[in-house]
C-alpha cells in the first residue's frame, strides 16, 4: 500500500502563562492510503494536539516547533514555491497559511468531539454542510485558491449579507449535494432536515451531518478527533460503522483518535499509543493487543473491563500522567514513575526502537530489547526521587 | 436572515407580557409616522414667517408680550412699555415661536431631522465599530491592540469638540433630500427639501462606533474559540468567511441592543449640536431650543415643546432598546419577573 501520510519526529509546543508545554514530542507515524489508524491515550496526552497540527488547526498559542508532515499530494508538490517536497510528497509544515487552508476540507478534513456545539446555532444544517462543498467546488476549480471572483468580502458585502436570508449564500446545486451528503450519511428525510437548525438535531444526527459535512470536499484523509465521545453506546457503534462505510467506498484514510480501546479494537488497522505528547507504541492492531511491549499499553489493555472474568481490572495503572511544562517533564522515561517494570535504564530518555524481528511494531522504551530484571527494578513512583538522585 | 425564529419569537413573547415595549412601539410608531407625513400633518409651512402671529401661545395657555416704544412726551423721549395678552388660537394649536412659526409644524418637520441623525449616525457608527470590533476580538494580539488603541483615542474626544473641528473643516455639508410628498405633488412645497446635516451624521458617527467596537469584540474573542469555528476551519472556510457567516450573526444580539440605545444618545447628541448651531438645518428640536432661551421668561413654549419632542424620541427609543434587551438577553428573564 502507498502512504498518504508520514510524520516525523512531529513536535509541537504551546506558550501558556505558566511556561511551554511539550504537547506533541517527536512524534513519528505512517498513515497509508485507506487505512485506518488509531491514535489512543488518556486526556492530554497529545492526540488532539497532534491531529490539529496535522489539520493546521493548532490554536492561536500553539506551534509546531520541530519534524516534518509528509503529505502525498502530486499536484502540490509540482507547483513551484517555498516549500519542502520529496517525491510526490509535501512537508505541511512548510507551506503558506492559505495553501494549508486549501488544502482542509478537500485533502484532509476532521470530525469533532462534540457535534452539537461543532455546528453554527445561527443557520440551517444544510447551508453549512452546502457551504463545505462549494469551498471544495472553487478549489477544484482555482487550484491554489480558495477565492472566486464572485465572492467578494469587502464592508458593504458584510452588512449586506448580515441582513440578507442565509440561503443566498449557497447555490442550488451545492445545496442538492449537501442533501445528497445528508441521505448518503443516513439522514431520513435529508431534504428537510437540511433545512433546520442544529438545535432541531439530536446528537448523533448531528454527528452524522458533520460527518458528511467533512466529507463534502472528498478529503483523502479523515481526522476524528473523539467521534463517539459524546454520543451514547448505540449511538457510537452506528457511527464507527457508518466511518468503516465510508471508508470502504471511497478509499478515505481515517485517523481515529480516542480513548476507548473498544473503539480502535473494531475500527483501526493500526494503532498508535500516545502518553505524556510521545508516542510511546505503535503496532497493529492485532500485535498490540496480543503482545504490547510497552507497560503503559499492558495498563491500558488490563484497565479494560472483562465481561468474561469476575477479575477487578488491575491497578496497575497508579498516579497520574506527569504536567506536560517544561519543568515538570523527567529527565529520564516520562512514564518511569507509573510504570511496574521500571529500570535503572529507565533513568535515560528511551528511543523509539522496533519490536524484535518487524518493523511494523516499534515502542518508546527499554523493553524492546531486554526483559524485565527484578533486580533493577525501581520501586513504583521512585522514579522521580531517583533522579533528583541523580542530578 | 437578521434574526433566527427563536429570536423572532423571543421578541413576540416580550412584546405580547409586557407593557413597555407596548408603549415603545406605540411612541416610536408615533414619531416615524410624524417625521414621515410631516407634510400631511402639519398645519403650516414651519419656516413661513408671519409677525403679526408671533408668540402666541399653546391652547390653554395664555401669554404676555412687552412692547417697548420711545414716544415724545412733553418735549421728552419716555420709554412706554405696554404689556398686550396674547390668546391660543386653533390655528397654531402648539403656539407660535418669536418669528411667528407654528410650533406643532416645526416639531413634526423637527423629528425628521432627529430620526434621520439618530438612525444614520448609528448606521456610520456600526459600520466602522462593528467590523473593527469583531476583527480585533477575533484575532487578538496585536491587532487588537492597535484597533482597540485607536478607539480608545477616539473616546479621548470630547464628542463637541471634535463637531465643532470637523465643522470647521467640511462645514456642515448638508444634503438637500428632495421631499417625496412635495415631488409627487400630493402636498404643496412647504419646505421641499429634506435637509440632511451631513458633518453631523459623521461626527455623531466617529464619537459612537467606539462602543459598538467594543461590544463586537467581546463576542468575537468568545466565537473565535467557538468549536463550530474550528469546524468551519477544517473544511478549509477562510478567516473572512468565518467573520461574516458564523461570527457577525452570532455576535449581532448584543450589538443590536447597543446600537438601539445608541439611536437615542446619538439623538441627544444631535440635539445638542443643532442648539450649538453646527447641524446647518433649523428645523431641529435643538435649534428651536436655542431659539427660545432669551424668552424663557416670557414664552417658556418656545424652548418647551422641542424639549419635550426631544425627551419624547429618547424616550420611545430607550424602551424599544430595553424591549430588545429583555427579549434577547439570556440573562434576564423575559417575563420581566425576578430570575430565581
Amino acid at each position: 500500500m502507498t502512504d498518504l501520510l508520514r510524520a516525523r519526529d512531529l513536535t509541537a509546543r504551546f506558550d501558556t502563562e505558566d511556561g511551554r508545554v511539550h504537547a506533541v514530542e517527536s512524534v513519528s507515524f505512517t498513515v497509508e492510503a485507506g487505512e485506518s489508524f488509531g491514535l489512543v491515550g488518556e486526556s492530554g496526552s497529545g492526540k488532539s494536539a497532534t491531529a490539529l497540527s496535522i489539520a493546521g488547526l493548532l490554536p492561536a498559542a500553539g506551534t509546531i516547533t520541530g519534524g516534518s508532515l509528509w503529505f502525498r499530494t502530486p499536484e502540490l508538490a509540482a507547483t513551484p514555491g517555498e516549500h519542502d517536497v520529496d517525491g510526490e510528497f509535501v512537508d505541511l509544515t512548510t507551506l503558506p497559511a492559505n495553501a494549508r487552508r486549501s488544502l482542509r476540507g478537500t485533502e484532509i478534513a476532521m470530525v469533532f468531539q462534540d457535534p452539537m456545539s461543532s455546528f453554527d446555532p445561527s443557520a440551517t444544517v444544510g447551508s453549512q454542510i452546502a457551504k463545505a462543498v462549494e469551498v471544495q467546488q472553487r478549489a477544484s476549480a482555482r487550484p491554489r485558491s480558495t477565492r472566486s471572483k464572485t465572492e467578494t468580502y469587502g464592508l458593504g458585502s458584510l452588512i449586506r449579507d448580515s441582513l440578507l436570508p442565509t440561503r443566498s449564500f449557497v447555490s442550488e446545486s451545492s445545496r442538492e449535494r449537501a442533501i445528497e451528503l445528508l441521505e448518503r450519511v443516513g439522514i431520513p428525510d435529508p431534504a428537510r432536515r437540511a433545512e433546520q437548525h442544529p438545535t432541531e438535531f439530536s446528537g448523533g444526527m448531528l454527528q452524522r451531518a458533520m460527518i458528511a459535512q467533512a466529507i463534502a470536499g472528498k478529503p483523502r484523509l479523515l481526522l476524528a478527533d473523539e467521534p463517539t465521545t459524546a454520543l451514547d453506546v448505540t449511538i457510537q457503534a452506528q457511527i464507527l460503522s457508518l466511518l468503516n462505510e465510508i471508508q470502504d467506498d471511497t478509499g478515505l484514510s481515517v485517523v481515529l483518535i480516542t480513548h476507548d480501546l473498544g473503539v480502535v479494537a473494531h475500527h483501526s488497522d493500526r494503532v498508535g499509543v500516545m502518553y505524556a505528547g510521545e508516542l510511546v507504541e505503535r503496532a497493529p492492531i492485532d500485535r498490540l493487543f496480543d503482545a504490547p511491549v510497552h507497560p503503559y499499553t499492558q495498563g491500558l489493555l488490563s484497565a479494560v473491563p472483562d465481561l468474561d472474568t469476575t477479575a477487578t481490572p488491575s491497578p496497575s495503572l497508579s498516579g497520574r500522567m506527569t504536567g506536560l511544562h517544561a519543568h515538570e517533564l523527567p529527565e529520564g522515561c516520562y512514564f518511569a514513575d507509573r510504570c511496574p517494570q521500571a529500570m535503572t535504564d529507565c533513568r535515560a530518555h528511551p528511543e523509539e526502537r522496533p519490536v524484535a524481528e518487524t518493523d511494523r511494531h516499534s515502542a518508546r522504551c527499554v523493553l524492546t530489547d531486554r526483559a524485565f530484571d527484578p533486580d533493577r527494578a525501581l520501586e513504583p513512583g521512585a522514579a522521580h526521587e531517583m533522579e533528583r538522585d541523580h542530578q | 436572515m437578521m434574526f433566527t425564529p427563536r429570536t423572532r419569537r423571543a421578541l413576540r413573547r416580550t412584546l405580547r407580557r409586557q407593557l413597555l415595549p407596548k408603549l415603545g412601539v406605540v411612541l416610536f410608531g408615533l414619531l416615524v409616522v410624524g417625521a414621515l407625513c410631516a407634510p400631511l400633518l402639519a398645519p403650516h409651512d414651519p419656516t413661513t414667517q408671519q409677525l403679526d402671529e408671533k408668540l402666541r401661545p399653546p391652547i390653554g395657555f395664555s401669554g404676555q408680550t412687552e412692547q417697548t416704544s420711545s414716544q415724545l412726551v412733553d418735549g421728552e423721549v419716555k420709554t412706554v412699555t405696554e404689556t398686550t395678552t396674547i390668546s391660543a388660537t386653533w390655528t397654531h394649536p402648539l403656539g407660535t415661536d418669536a418669528l411667528g412659526r407654528d410650533m406643532l409644524s416645526r416639531v413634526l418637520y423637527g423629528a425628521r431631522t432627529s430620526l434621520l441623525v439618530g438612525l444614520l449616525g448609528t448606521t456610520v457608527a456600526a459600520i466602522i465599530g462593528v467590523p473593527t470590533g469583531l476583527i480585533a476580538g477575533y484575532y487578538g494580539g496585536r491587532i487588537d491592540d492597535a484597533l482597540m488603541r485607536s478607539g480608545d483615542v477616539m473616546l479621548a474626544f470630547p464628542s463637541l469638540v471634535l463637531a465643532v473641528a470637523l465643522v470647521g473643516l467640511f462645514g456642515t455639508a448638508t444634503v438637500r433630500i428632495p421631499d417625496p410628498w412635495v415631488v409627487l405633488g400630493i402636498t404643496p412645497a412647504m419646505p421641499a427639501h429634506v435637509v440632511l446635516p451631513g458633518t453631523v451624521v459623521l461626527v455623531v458617527g466617529l464619537v459612537n462606533w467606539v462602543w459598538l467596537a467594543r461590544i463586537a469584540r467581546g463576542e468575537a474573542m468568545g466565537l473565535a474559540n467557538a468549536p463550530y469555528v474550528l469546524a468551519a476551519r477544517s473544511v478549509g472556510a477562510s478567516d473572512r468567511f468565518i467573520l461574516r457567516r458564523h461570527v457577525l450573526p452570532n455576535a449581532l444580539t448584543p450589538i443590536l441592543v447597543l446600537a438601539t440605545i445608541q439611536v437615542a444618545t446619538i439623538i441627544l447628541l444631535e440635539s445638542a449640536l443643532a442648539f450649538l448651531g453646527f447641524t446647518g438645518t433649523t428645523l431641529s428640536w435643538g435649534f428651536d431650543v436655542s431659539q427660545g432661551r432669551d424668552l424663557l421668561s416670557t414664552a417658556w413654549w418656545v424652548t418647551t415643546i422641542p424639549g419635550f419632542a426631544i425627551v419624547f424620541a429618547v424616550f420611545a427609543v430607550n424602551l424599544i432598546g430595553d424591549w430588545f434587551r429583555d427579549a434577547l438577553d439570556p440573562g434576564i428573564d423575559a417575563d420581566g419577573g425576578g430570575g430565581p
